[in-house]
């Protein structure tokens, strides 16, 4: 593998950003409450081919990103703050019900009432542990703005301005766009090149997303801690190692997750969000159908329990990116496992 | 790499997006905020009625009137804003591809004081009315009253043009060209009615 550091990037939104998640009706492009990794990646390596005067390649693998989620960063060996699906919620407080779920599918539903007062309708929440406090604490969102923009350059929107006879614009011309404001701090994961990392040490400007020659889009971007490779697999191994009793394994997607490459078996319990992911690159788009969308959860009978597998097995296939630069690039197949939240079931929200 | 700092004197502002409320407000303003650093580590927050797009489409459009009138600034043009492929500029077609030219809002200011989102709010959004005359009766048009939101104040905006490659003479002619156009131009809407006038323009 030729990433050979591991760091957690610590981003911070300068002026309105503008990534299209979805597009609705009327001309309508949704944002995410996350920057995609594809976003994220995208830029550094365009900025490291600029620093370097060369045009580059995806054929390099220079860099595996998660998307950015909201919030300051944790420690490494700690998830990021993932909107989890199995997150409930009751006065304050959020539970992770993966694994009473998990009982629910080998012992029935009686399994289920502890969490039968929990309210499941949490939205997307952006939740993580506080290691000093030992609670949960939900990252606060970023705010999202509509505007409204006039589309100019027909060979890069759906829609086209042009003149009828009157000189009136035509009907299509306007789209509304929904932009991140400004101010927010966000977190990746990030395996990089040691020659990124270099680039990023100190902190740098870049501009993601579009609109970046109109005042969108300039982040700053540093590294808030780093580690080797190595070090991070020993970290990770331990904490995994502590988990080696308990009767689940817990999968997070960090950001999207090809299933068939989890080779763990089928899981007792899942609740993933399947999404056909859509990127452009160099003039085209590649679409990946049928992908885990960040925040699912797998739960599996624990192969650790059994020996079937090392907990330095999970450490290093948390860290094993696609073997294809592109699917790399573009932040497929990066997990989490066993997130600590999964396992209290007393957690106080501190909002 | 090429960079210049432009100010520019703006009297009043319209540039809105349909309102969502519920009362009868058709135009809300679309106020544009960014962070810049606070001189003293920190940062702080910059909100300007009249966004980056906004200027960067204004001048566009100006270079465009240049560029059509002196055929040899038609590359240059095209080089600095894109391709413009709509029918109303006719400077010929090329591959699709993102201007050279980047536009950054650094300070927004009204009598000296940095504008503020609250200030905005509390002191400088106004409520316009406007409504249509029926051509046949002379008379106002039914159900055809407007309310938008404007500011009247007289603004100090300042924003950085900047390139990461240097430019050539002819871009640098007529983005000079374009910049001194500027003046009694208007950016955003209403201009009919005074809004968005340029009264100053000055760059180094």
């Amino acid at each position: 593998m030729s990433l050979k550091r591991v760091s957690y990037l610590e981003i911070r939104t300068l002026e309105p950003l503008a990534v299209r998640g979805t597009y609705g009706r009327g001309g309508f492009y949704r944002s995410h409450l996350y920057i995609p990794s594809s976003t994220l990646a995208g830029a550094l390596v365009s900025e490291f081919f600029r620093e370097r005067g060369s045009a580059g390649g995806c054929m390099e693998c220079l860099a595996w990103v998660s998307h950015g989620f909201p919030g300051e960063p944790p420690r490494l060996g700690q998830p990021p703050a993932l909107p989890l699906t199995t997150l409930s919620r009751k006065d304050g407080r959020f539970v992770s019900v993966a694994i009473p779920m998990a009982e629910a599918m080998l012992e029935g539903p009686s399994a289920l009432e502890p969490i039968r007062h929990l309210d499941p309708k949490v939205g997307e929440a952006y939740v993580r542990l506080d290691d000093e406090r030992g609670l949960s604490s939900e990252m606060e969102p970023p705010s999202k703005v509509t505007e409204v923009h006039v589309a100019l350059d027909y060979g890069k929107r759906t829609h086209s301005m042009g003149s009828s006879q009157e000189g009136e614009a035509e009907a299509g011309a306007l789209f509304t766009q929904e932009v991140i404001e400004a101010g927010r701090p966000f977190h990746a994961l990030a395996f990089l090149r040691e020659e990124l990392l270099d680039l990023l040490r100190n902190g740098m400007e870049l501009r993601l997303g579009s609109m970046r020659s109109k005042g969108y889009g300039l982040c700053t971007i540093k590294v808030r801690e780093e580690m080797p490779l190595n070090d991070y697999i020993e970290k990770r191994t331990q904490m995994l190692e502590k988990r080696r009793e308990e009767r689940w394994l817990i999968a997070d997607v960090v950001s999207y997750l090809r299933m068939r490459k989890l080779c763990l078996g089928d899981p007792v319990y899942q609740k993933v969000p399947l999404l056909d992911v859509k990127f452009w690159m160099d003039g085209e788009f590649h679409l990946y159908r049928g992908l885990a969308g960040p925040g699912g959860v797998l739960v599996f009978k624990n192969p650790m329990a059994s020996g079937s597998i090392s907990a330095r097995d999970l450490a290093e296939m948390e860290v094993h990116h696609p073997s294809d630069p592109l699917d790399t690039l573009h932040g497929l197949d990066m997990v989490f496992f066993d997130n600590p939240l999964h396992f209290s079931r007393d957690l106080v929200c501190g909002r | 790499m090429f960079s210049r700092r432009v100010e520019i004197v703006v009297r009043g502002a319209r540039v809105v997006q349909p309102s969502d409320e519920v009362r009868k407000l058709n135009y809300r303003l679309q106020l544009y905020r960014r962070m810049v650093p606070d001189g003293r580590g920190g940062l702080r927050e910059v909100v300007s009625p009249i966004s980056p797009a906004a200027f960067k489409g204004a001048l566009r459009h100006v270079a465009c009137i240049l560029a059509i009138n002196d055929p040899s600034l038609a590359d240059a043009y095209l080089s600095l804003f894109g391709p413009d492929l709509n029918e109303r500029c006719p400077l010929g077609k090329r591959p699709a591809g993102e201007g050279k030219l980047m536009v950054e809002l650094i300070d927004a200011s009204v009598d000296g004081e940095s504008l503020e989102a609250r200030a905005v709010e509390r002191e400088l959004r106004e409520i316009r009315p406007r409504v249509r005359i029926d051509r046949v009766t002379g008379s106002v048009a039914h159900g055809e009253l407007v309310l938008s939101e404007v500011i009247s104040s007289r603004m100090r905006l300042v924003f950085r043009l900047h390139s990461r490659e240097d430019l050539t003479s002819d871009e640098v002619r007529l983005l000079e060209a374009a910049l001194n156009s500027l003046r009694g131009w208007a950016i955003g809407g209403w201009a009919g009615l005074g809004f968005g006038l340029v009264e100053e323009v000055k760059w180094s």
